[in-house]
């Protein structure tokens, strides 16, 4: 067996110019009939062979890609999110079964007791009007549960609809406590501006986390504070620049996560416009749908 | 001990009749039939060759954080527990090394006082809670993976640490012997009295 192993010889060199070969199969040339179309000349069928007819019919070469760092600056919910009314019914059913199988508390024991007491009292008086041994005044178990609730209503939660809900303010990040928020702004690319993650290309001598947390300082300004997850980008996007535009090919943006810890956004006039704090059900109403579905592959929500 | 040698050879063409030539590339192997010869008198590496890849790494290809602890502290034991179980799943599934283990619960009794006095209101034991979820040769890019479904799953009351070890934890773990701490005190009582008969 070994020799066979030994013996392989490696895969022989295909000559060049097997790429027009390859080519000449789908071309039909002359047996078309005359109401079918050519599908190899189909856009999606081009891409798919990767090629592209330049205005000088020659293929075109793989072209300049700008490397662009996007941020995906998020508030985590600050309150548990509220059960459905399902979560609910089996939330109840289970308190409900914990509660008969379980045992008596101290408490529970604390409230036989005084009934217990109670009732040998009342006999007592009943059979010995005169002489009634009055013990000392015993804490029952009601009254520690009346002084507690009275102490507990002392405290009042904080509410989980705040102002900003009811103004609906979707630049405040006080908005729905409950979801995660992810900040959106209103960036001109090209000459169409976007609702997009806050991006910006890399520039020489920095690597893509550092130009993430630079596009990230200087769209949104200096005081907004935020963790970035690790130094690896947790989605891609890719995009066409128009063939008139000759900047290059097309642009490949990098996501990186990041925790919003404190500061306001202040959007700089030049290249953000406007910002907006979103949950992940509100993106569809402000991005594309291609640049969705490459966002949807990292926003994780219950 | 050359005729010992001769006669084994003479032994071997006869029982098996056919003599397999150690001559191939591979060792203890015949070039004709390519059978590796079994009936080799010992299996040791010169005769049997070692098997040594190309390929051996010692780093992994993707930098690993060194082993971290996930924390998870909070006063209500039934939330923390079931937390810590999802955690300790989580980790496994993303394929990390895991352990994990509980921490001795740490009490705390709590008095409040009526207001410009001394007289006791209230008073409270609570205890804090402690599990600990260790994770070992985890590939950068997963552990933000790992946070965010932590984050995204947490309950209310329960605080996550993500640390690595420290001496004093690993301490506090253990429980104090009262036993060992009673015979060594002993013996250091035994100690002082002979030193200072000594002296005297």
């Amino acid at each position: 067996m070994w020799k066979y192993l030994d013996n392989c010889q490696p895969p022989k060199a295909k000559p060049e110019g097997t790429e027009s070969e390859r080519l000449k199969q789908y071309d039909s040339g002359q047996r078309k009939r005359s109401f079918q179309a050519d599908w190899t000349k189909s856009d999606s069928v081009r891409n798919y062979l990767q090629l592209r007819q330049s205005s000088s019919g020659a293929l075109c070469t793989p072209g300049q890609w700008q490397l662009v760092s996007a941020v995906c600056l998020q508030r985590q919910p600050i309150i548990t999110a509220e059960k459905t009314e399902l979560e609910q019914q089996y939330a109840d059913m289970m308190a409900q079964m914990e509660l008969e199988t379980s045992l008596l508390s101290d408490q529970e024991l604390r409230a036989i007791e005084d009934k217990a007491i109670e009732a040998k009292r009342k006999q007592q008086e009943e059979n010995e009007t005169g002489e009634g041994e009055v013990e000392g005044a015993r804490v029952t178990a009601l009254d520690l549960e009346d002084a507690w609730e009275a102490e507990a209503k002392q405290f009042t939660p904080a509410a989980r609809i705040t102002e900003a809900d009811e103004k609906n303010d979707q630049r405040s990040v006080e908005r729905r406590l409950d979801k995660p928020l992810v900040l959106l702004v209103k960036q001109t690319l090209g000459d169409k501006s976007h609702w997009v993650f806050p991006q910006g290309p890399r520039q020489e001598g920095e690597s893509m986390r550092q130009a993430a947390e630079r596009v990230l300082q200087n769209l949104c300004g200096q005081q907004v504070g935020a963790q970035f997850l690790g130094n690896a980008p947790c989605g891609f996007h890719q995009y066409r620049f128009p063939p008139k535009a000759s900047i290059g090919t097309g642009a490949k943006v990098f996501f990186y996560k990041a925790w919003y810890k404190e500061g306001d956004v202040i959007p700089d006039k030049e290249n953000s416009t406007d910002y907006m704090w979103v949950t992940f059900d509100e993106l569809s109403d402000h991005c594309s749908r291609p640049y969705l579905k490459s966002i949807g592959n990292f926003l994780v929500d219950l | 001990m050359a005729s010992a040698a001769r006669l084994l050879q003479v032994g071997r063409r006869v029982v098996s009749g056919w003599v397999h030539t150690a001559q191939a590339a591979r060792p203890n192997t015949c070039e004709i039939c390519c059978k590796t010869n079994v009936r080799a008198l010992s299996r040791s590496a010169p005769v049997a060759g070692i098997f040594e890849p190309d390929d051996l790494k010692l780093e992994p290809d993707i930098p690993e954080y060194p082993p971290l602890k996930l924390q998870m502290r909070g006063y209500d034991f039934v939330i923390l527990e079931s937390y810590a179980k999802y955690v300790h799943g989580l980790a496994d599934s993303l394929g990390l090394d895991t352990d994990a283990w509980a921490v001795p619960a740490r009490s705390k009794d709590i008095h409040t006082f009526k207001p410009n006095s001394t007289v006791v209101d209230n008073k409270y034991s609570l205890k804090m809670f402690e599990r600990v979820v260790q994770i070992e040769s985890v590939p950068s890019p997963r552990l933000p993976i790992l946070l965010e479904m932590m984050r995204t799953h947490a309950p209310e009351g329960v605080t996550i640490n993500v640390k690595e070890s420290e001496p004093e934890e690993e301490e506090f773990r253990y429980i104090p012997d009262k036993e060992m701490r009673d015979l060594r005190q002993q013996m250091k009582v035994i100690e002082d009295a002979r030193e200072e008969r000594r002296k005297k």
